[in-house]
Protein backbone atom coordinates (compact mmCIF):
# COMPACT_ATOMS: atom_id res chain seq x y z
CA UNK A 1 0.00 0.00 0.00
CA UNK A 2 1.65 3.40 -0.74
CA UNK A 3 1.93 5.62 1.72
CA UNK A 4 1.48 9.32 1.65
CA UNK A 5 5.00 10.91 3.07
CA UNK A 6 5.32 11.30 6.54
CA UNK A 7 6.70 14.94 7.99
CA UNK A 8 7.18 15.82 11.49
CA UNK A 9 7.20 19.65 12.35
CA UNK A 10 9.49 20.30 15.25
CA UNK A 11 7.88 23.46 16.95
CA UNK A 12 6.46 24.78 20.31
CA UNK A 13 3.61 26.91 18.61
CA UNK A 14 0.12 25.53 18.88
CA UNK A 15 -0.71 26.67 15.21
CA UNK A 16 1.72 26.21 13.54
CA UNK A 17 1.98 27.51 9.26
CA UNK A 18 4.61 25.29 8.40
CA UNK A 19 2.34 22.23 9.45
CA UNK A 20 -0.74 23.88 7.66
CA UNK A 21 0.70 24.45 4.44
CA UNK A 22 2.58 20.94 4.68
CA UNK A 23 -0.88 19.54 5.06
CA UNK A 24 -2.35 21.06 2.07
CA UNK A 25 -0.04 19.56 0.36
CA UNK A 26 -0.73 16.61 1.21
CA UNK A 27 1.47 15.19 3.79
CA UNK A 28 0.94 13.54 6.77
CA UNK A 29 1.82 15.87 8.99
CA UNK A 30 3.06 15.05 13.53
CA UNK A 31 3.38 17.98 14.99
CA UNK A 32 5.81 17.78 18.28
CA UNK A 33 8.02 19.60 20.80
CA UNK A 34 11.97 19.30 20.27
CA UNK A 35 12.36 16.82 23.48
CA UNK A 36 9.72 14.21 21.53
CA UNK A 37 11.35 14.30 18.21
CA UNK A 38 13.58 11.59 18.16
CA UNK A 39 10.39 9.32 18.86
CA UNK A 40 9.79 9.81 14.84
CA UNK A 41 12.06 7.96 13.45
CA UNK A 42 9.96 6.64 10.42
CA UNK A 43 9.67 10.25 9.00
CA UNK A 44 10.83 10.98 5.50
CA UNK A 45 11.55 15.00 6.63
CA UNK A 46 11.78 16.98 9.81
CA UNK A 47 11.19 20.26 9.91
CA UNK A 48 12.13 22.70 12.90
CA UNK A 49 9.62 25.42 13.39
CA UNK A 50 11.77 26.58 16.74
CA UNK A 51 13.13 30.25 18.60
CA UNK A 52 16.37 31.27 17.63
CA UNK A 53 17.84 30.10 20.96
CA UNK A 54 16.32 26.92 21.24
CA UNK A 55 16.77 25.78 17.89
CA UNK A 56 20.78 26.51 18.17
CA UNK A 57 20.07 24.06 21.37
CA UNK A 58 18.64 21.62 19.60
CA UNK A 59 20.89 21.42 16.56
CA UNK A 60 24.11 21.28 18.85
CA UNK A 61 22.32 17.62 20.08
CA UNK A 62 22.17 16.51 16.44
CA UNK A 63 24.27 14.36 14.30
CA UNK A 64 24.32 15.11 10.59
CA UNK A 65 20.92 14.16 9.17
CA UNK A 66 19.85 15.02 5.81
CA UNK A 67 15.96 14.78 6.12
CA UNK A 68 16.25 17.92 8.83
CA UNK A 69 14.97 21.24 7.52
CA UNK A 70 14.81 24.54 9.24
CA UNK A 71 12.81 27.24 9.11
CA UNK A 72 15.55 29.93 10.00
CA UNK A 73 14.36 32.80 12.13
CA UNK A 74 16.44 35.15 10.21
CA UNK A 75 19.43 35.42 7.91
CA UNK A 76 22.13 35.19 10.37
CA UNK A 77 21.41 31.77 11.27
CA UNK A 78 22.01 30.72 7.99
CA UNK A 79 25.84 31.22 7.42
CA UNK A 80 26.70 28.84 10.14
CA UNK A 81 24.58 25.94 9.17
CA UNK A 82 25.13 22.56 6.99
CA UNK A 83 21.32 21.77 7.00
CA UNK A 84 18.56 22.88 4.52
CA UNK A 85 17.31 25.59 5.32
CA UNK A 86 14.10 27.95 4.14
CA UNK A 87 13.93 31.76 5.87
CA UNK A 88 10.80 31.82 7.64
CA UNK A 89 9.69 35.02 5.74
CA UNK A 90 10.07 32.80 2.52
CA UNK A 91 7.84 29.68 3.60
CA UNK A 92 4.32 30.17 1.99
CA UNK A 93 6.87 29.91 -1.36
CA UNK A 94 9.17 27.73 -0.43
CA UNK A 95 8.83 24.96 2.20
CA UNK A 96 6.49 22.58 0.22
CA UNK A 97 9.26 22.30 -2.66
CA UNK A 98 11.94 21.85 -0.47
CA UNK A 99 10.28 19.40 1.81
CA UNK A 100 9.25 17.70 -1.77
CA UNK A 101 13.22 17.62 -2.48
CA UNK A 102 14.37 16.26 0.76
CA UNK A 103 11.84 13.39 0.65
CA UNK A 104 12.18 12.58 -3.26
CA UNK A 105 16.13 12.54 -2.12
CA UNK A 106 15.04 10.06 0.67
CA UNK A 107 13.16 7.77 -1.55
CA UNK A 108 15.92 7.43 -4.52
CA UNK A 109 18.20 6.81 -1.44
CA UNK A 110 16.12 4.30 -0.09
CA UNK A 111 15.57 2.61 -4.22
CA UNK A 112 19.40 2.36 -4.17
CA UNK A 113 19.57 0.91 -0.82
CA UNK A 114 17.29 -1.61 -2.32
CA UNK A 115 18.61 -2.12 -5.23
CA UNK A 116 21.79 -2.93 -3.81
CA UNK A 117 20.21 -5.62 -1.48
CA UNK A 118 18.88 -7.11 -4.24
CA UNK A 119 22.01 -8.01 -6.37
CA UNK A 120 23.07 -11.35 -4.88
CA UNK A 121 19.14 -12.46 -5.77
CA UNK A 122 20.10 -11.41 -9.30
CA UNK A 123 22.95 -13.36 -9.44
CA UNK A 124 21.91 -16.58 -8.39
CA UNK A 125 19.24 -16.38 -10.81
CA UNK A 126 21.61 -17.33 -13.67
CA UNK A 127 21.47 -20.89 -11.56
CA UNK A 128 19.45 -23.44 -13.26
CA UNK A 129 16.22 -23.29 -11.57
CA UNK A 130 15.14 -25.90 -8.98
CA UNK A 131 13.05 -28.67 -10.12
CA UNK A 132 11.97 -32.48 -8.56
CA UNK A 133 13.57 -33.81 -12.74
CA UNK A 134 16.88 -31.69 -12.56
CA UNK A 135 17.22 -32.41 -8.93
CA UNK A 136 16.31 -36.43 -9.61
CA UNK A 137 18.80 -36.37 -12.77
CA UNK A 138 21.65 -34.78 -10.55
CA UNK A 139 21.15 -37.28 -8.22
CA UNK A 140 21.26 -40.13 -10.53
CA UNK A 141 24.71 -38.68 -11.80
CA UNK A 142 26.56 -38.21 -8.83
CA UNK B 1 1.63 -5.01 24.63
CA UNK B 2 -1.26 -4.58 26.62
CA UNK B 3 -4.88 -6.00 25.22
CA UNK B 4 -5.74 -2.61 24.67
CA UNK B 5 -3.25 -2.44 21.62
CA UNK B 6 -4.92 -5.26 20.16
CA UNK B 7 -8.56 -4.45 20.54
CA UNK B 8 -10.45 -3.92 17.13
CA UNK B 9 -9.62 -0.01 15.82
CA UNK B 10 -12.60 2.51 16.19
CA UNK B 11 -13.34 5.48 14.97
CA UNK B 12 -16.25 8.00 15.55
CA UNK B 13 -17.78 9.26 12.92
CA UNK B 14 -19.45 12.45 12.76
CA UNK B 15 -21.37 13.54 10.07
CA UNK B 16 -25.13 14.48 9.59
CA UNK B 17 -25.33 13.21 6.32
CA UNK B 18 -26.91 9.80 6.38
CA UNK B 19 -25.47 8.54 3.03
CA UNK B 20 -22.01 9.26 3.67
CA UNK B 21 -22.06 8.17 7.31
CA UNK B 22 -23.62 4.35 5.86
CA UNK B 23 -21.11 4.27 2.94
CA UNK B 24 -18.03 5.09 5.22
CA UNK B 25 -19.39 2.40 8.12
CA UNK B 26 -19.54 -0.19 5.26
CA UNK B 27 -15.83 0.63 3.68
CA UNK B 28 -14.34 0.95 7.39
CA UNK B 29 -16.31 -2.35 8.76
CA UNK B 30 -15.28 -4.58 5.94
CA UNK B 31 -11.82 -2.87 6.51
CA UNK B 32 -11.77 -4.14 9.89
CA UNK B 33 -12.16 -1.01 11.66
CA UNK B 34 -15.22 -0.57 13.70
CA UNK B 35 -17.07 2.86 13.32
CA UNK B 36 -19.01 4.55 16.29
CA UNK B 37 -21.91 6.75 15.46
CA UNK B 38 -23.88 8.93 17.58
CA UNK B 39 -27.84 9.96 18.00
CA UNK B 40 -27.35 13.36 19.80
CA UNK B 41 -24.40 16.11 19.80
CA UNK B 42 -24.46 15.92 23.74
CA UNK B 43 -23.34 12.15 23.53
CA UNK B 44 -20.26 13.24 21.25
CA UNK B 45 -17.86 13.74 24.38
CA UNK B 46 -19.27 10.94 26.42
CA UNK B 47 -18.74 8.35 23.64
CA UNK B 48 -15.60 9.88 23.22
CA UNK B 49 -14.50 9.13 26.89
CA UNK B 50 -16.16 5.33 27.32
CA UNK B 51 -15.25 3.93 23.67
CA UNK B 52 -11.46 5.67 23.23
CA UNK B 53 -11.84 5.85 19.75
CA UNK B 54 -8.83 5.98 17.79
CA UNK B 55 -9.58 8.61 15.59
CA UNK B 56 -12.57 10.97 15.22
CA UNK B 57 -13.25 12.13 11.78
CA UNK B 58 -15.56 15.28 12.35
CA UNK B 59 -17.37 17.08 9.19
CA UNK B 60 -16.84 20.18 10.07
CA UNK B 61 -19.50 21.60 7.28
CA UNK B 62 -22.76 20.07 8.27
CA UNK B 63 -25.60 22.75 7.37
CA UNK B 64 -27.31 21.65 11.00
CA UNK B 65 -24.40 20.96 13.25
CA UNK B 66 -21.47 23.27 13.57
CA UNK B 67 -17.83 21.08 13.62
CA UNK B 68 -16.34 23.78 14.46
CA UNK B 69 -18.25 24.62 17.37
CA UNK B 70 -18.69 20.81 18.37
CA UNK B 71 -14.88 20.55 18.58
CA UNK B 72 -14.48 23.68 20.40
CA UNK B 73 -17.29 22.66 22.75
CA UNK B 74 -14.94 19.80 23.87
CA UNK B 75 -12.73 19.77 26.55
CA UNK B 76 -8.97 20.49 25.98
CA UNK B 77 -7.79 17.32 28.06
CA UNK B 78 -10.28 15.38 25.43
CA UNK B 79 -9.08 17.25 22.29
CA UNK B 80 -5.33 16.26 23.27
CA UNK B 81 -6.07 13.29 23.89
CA UNK B 82 -7.83 12.04 20.65
CA UNK B 83 -6.21 12.15 17.16
CA UNK B 84 -9.30 14.22 15.21
CA UNK B 85 -9.71 14.30 11.64
CA UNK B 86 -11.31 17.20 9.59
CA UNK B 87 -13.47 15.57 6.75
CA UNK B 88 -15.39 18.04 4.32
CA UNK B 89 -16.05 18.72 1.15
CA UNK B 90 -13.64 22.34 1.35
CA UNK B 91 -10.52 22.95 -0.56
CA UNK B 92 -7.94 21.05 1.19
CA UNK B 93 -6.01 24.97 2.01
CA UNK B 94 -9.24 26.01 4.22
CA UNK B 95 -9.22 22.34 5.61
CA UNK B 96 -4.86 22.56 7.12
CA UNK B 97 -5.34 25.90 8.14
CA UNK B 98 -8.53 24.71 9.89
CA UNK B 99 -6.92 21.71 11.18
CA UNK B 100 -4.02 23.94 12.73
CA UNK B 101 -5.80 26.33 14.35
CA UNK B 102 -8.66 23.69 15.56
CA UNK B 103 -5.78 21.31 17.05
CA UNK B 104 -6.68 18.89 14.43
CA UNK B 105 -4.39 15.88 13.03
CA UNK B 106 -5.23 15.85 9.59
CA UNK B 107 -7.95 17.02 7.49
CA UNK B 108 -8.95 14.53 4.37
CA UNK B 109 -11.66 16.41 1.82
CA UNK B 110 -14.67 14.03 0.82
CA UNK B 111 -13.07 14.33 -2.57
CA UNK B 112 -10.60 11.91 -2.08
CA UNK B 113 -10.89 8.65 -3.01
CA UNK B 114 -11.62 5.71 -0.31
CA UNK B 115 -7.97 4.25 -0.26
CA UNK B 116 -6.67 7.21 0.19
CA UNK B 117 -8.84 7.92 3.29
CA UNK B 118 -8.43 4.81 4.93
CA UNK B 119 -4.71 5.16 4.39
CA UNK B 120 -4.83 8.22 6.26
CA UNK B 121 -7.02 7.20 8.97
CA UNK B 122 -4.97 4.05 9.73
CA UNK B 123 -2.01 6.31 9.93
CA UNK B 124 -3.28 8.17 12.51
CA UNK B 125 -5.13 4.75 14.05
CA UNK B 126 -1.37 2.95 14.63
CA UNK B 127 -0.27 6.42 16.17
CA UNK B 128 -2.90 6.31 18.49
CA UNK B 129 -1.91 3.12 19.25
CA UNK B 130 1.53 3.45 19.38
CA UNK B 131 1.14 6.04 21.81
CA UNK B 132 -0.66 3.66 24.50
CA UNK B 133 1.37 0.74 23.99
Amino acid sequence: MKMEPQVVVITRSPVSRAASLLREAGYLVSKVPPELAGNHTDAEALVVDLRLFELIQWLDQQHDDDRILIIAPNTTVIKGLTARTVQASAIEDDLTSAVDRIVADQRIAAHRAVKVLRLPATTRAEEPPYSPLTSFFGAMAR
Amino acid sequence: MSSEGQRKPKILLIDDDPLIVEAMTAYFELAGIDVLTFSSVFEIPFLIGRERPEVVLLDISMPILDGEKIMQSLAERVRLSTNFILFSGRSRRELAVMAEQLGAVDCISKAEDMASIERRVRYWIDAAQRQTA
